[in-house]
């Protein structure tokens, strides 16, 4: 089964900071609310994240969102890689920059 | 001796307590009312606020002012009746003081010879948003329902905004007023928000370490923001500050041991420079950092001609500018302090 999250409107269209203490709508909020649920859902087998319509989002929810699966929820990079797939068709520079992102968590590991 | 009934120990115990009660409470009230009051302190503004002409007359003005928020009681009075001339970035960092006074306080501040004050600063001070931020007594705010308020001199502000969080749509409704006041979407727009929200992410994960909070009056990781045009020369400046420890402390505490010993050797505007060009690679915080490549990347990733990106931090200055395609950075030390961190973009818009 495919889960797919549109974070611009199933999260916010304006998400900011890093942790849960930087404000409502953060990279941790994010990982725990949305994205680890659906890890630990034995049925999706895809999470689809599309990624459009969203305002300019800032590296630190990048990396606390998905370099966190790594470093916070010991998510292997090859799981991450096999189920997490991204949608983008309004800003081409997001879907590098978060593998990138997820490629210096493994590194760091 | 007669003994005591459960209840008549209860009523004993009581009576001991209530009577410690009322003994701790008389101490409390004679430790007050004793105080010995605090003398008045006179404060002179210099005639000019300006981070660029006059660095080290405005930051040692602002020392004055972080110095006395430190005594909740203590008594001040600042002469306005001076003051000719105001940067926004000045009257920013300025207005942040009082704001701070404020809060500690818990009370409003009373201005006083309002009328005395230069007729240009009146105005300007209440166009920038003092009045607004600060909800002083004893002032008619002419813009109070004006957002934002006429132009000053061929320049339109946005009026001062703090807030404690790393906020997106605090983000989104600041570009907006901007929108207003230039009278078209700005450039570069996901940059800027970007660049925004990361430096209020970076007010809430760096700026305030606790071990710095527990050692001030002051509990709040606030941050401060305001922005102004000018409709001659088309620029825009956007202005960000907060008041914690300050990127060279903030980088000599959390760098790892190996770069401890050489960074210890840098001055603080050759520390901002390393914080930029490593980011937090070379600290023990090697995933955080990328923030500051956010923050930077209004400017730098633009196609905007004639713009800069500058840091106040403490003794440092570090100024990323931009003149068509060519770009340089350089640092600079100053001989005073500024408290906290200054972030200044300033981008020239196309006619």
């Amino acid at each position: 089964m495919k889960k797919t999250i549109n974070l611009s409107s199933d999260f916010n269209k304006t998400p900011a900071g890093r942790f849960f203490s930087d404000g409502d709508y953060s990279g941790e909020h994010f990982r725990k609310n949305y994205l680890i649920p659906a890890f630990k859902d034995s049925n999706t087998k895809i999470i689809e994240v599309i990624l459009d319509n969203l305002d300019g989002i800032g590296s630190s929810f990048w990396e606390e969102a998905f370099g966190g699966l790594i470093r916070k929820e010991n998510i292997n990079y090859e799981e991450i890689k096999k189920k997490i797939t991204f949608k983008c068709d309004d800003d081409d520079t997001l879907i590098p920059l978060i593998n990138s992102l997820i490629e210096d968590a493994n590194k760091s590991k | 001796m007669k003994k005591l009934s459960n209840k008549q120990k209860y009523r004993f115990l009581l009576r001991i307590k209530k009577a410690e009660k009322k003994k701790l409470k008389k101490k409390r009230g004679t430790q007050i009312t004793n105080k010995t009051p605090s003398q008045l302190v006179k404060i002179d503004i210099p005639q000019r606020l300006d981070l660029l002409d006059s660095f080290e007359e405005s930051v040692n003005f602002f020392s004055q002012i972080r110095k006395i928020s430190s005594d909740k009681f203590a008594l001040f009075s600042i002469n306005f009746k001076t003051l000719k001339n105001i940067s926004p970035a000045a009257a920013l960092i300025f207005a942040a003081e009082m704001d701070r006074v404020r809060i500690i306080r818990g009370s409003r501040l009373k201005v006083v010879d309002f009328n005395k004050w230069d007729n240009h600063i009146k105005t300007l001070l209440g166009a920038m948003g003092m009045y607004d931020l600060l909800n002083l007594i004893g002032i008619t705010d002419p813009f109070s329902s004006t957002s934002p308020a006429p132009a000053q001199n061929g320049e339109r502000f946005i009026k001062f905004q703090t807030g404690e969080k790393a906020d997106g749509q605090n983000a989104s409704q600041f570009k907006e007023a901007i929108n207003n006041v230039i009278g078209k979407n700005i450039p570069n727009n996901k940059a800027l928000q970007k660049s925004l929200t990361e430096a209020m992410t970076n007010v809430s994960n760096h700026a305030y370490p606790e071990e710095y909070l527990s050692q001030t009056t002051f509990k709040q990781k606030r941050w401060w923001m305001s922005a102004s045009f000018n409709n001659t020369t088309n620029k825009l400046t956007i202005i960000f500050y907060d008041q914690g420890v300050g990127i060279p402390t903030s980088i000599t505490k959390t760098a790892s041991e190996s770069f401890k010993s050489l960074i210890n050797l840098f001055s603080d505007g050759k520390k901002i420079s390393a914080l930029m060009k490593y980011g937090r690679s070379r600290t023990n915080e090697p995933h955080r950092g990328k923030g500051l490549h956010d923050i930077k990347n209004y400017i730098a990733s633009s196609n905007i001609g004639n713009s800069y990106f500058k840091i106040y931090s403490e003794r440092g200055l570090f100024v990323y500018s931009k003149q068509q395609e060519c770009e340089s950075e350089n640092t600079y030390d100053k001989r005073s302090k500024l408290k906290g961190t200054l972030i200044e973009w300033q981008i020239c818009l196309n006619q």
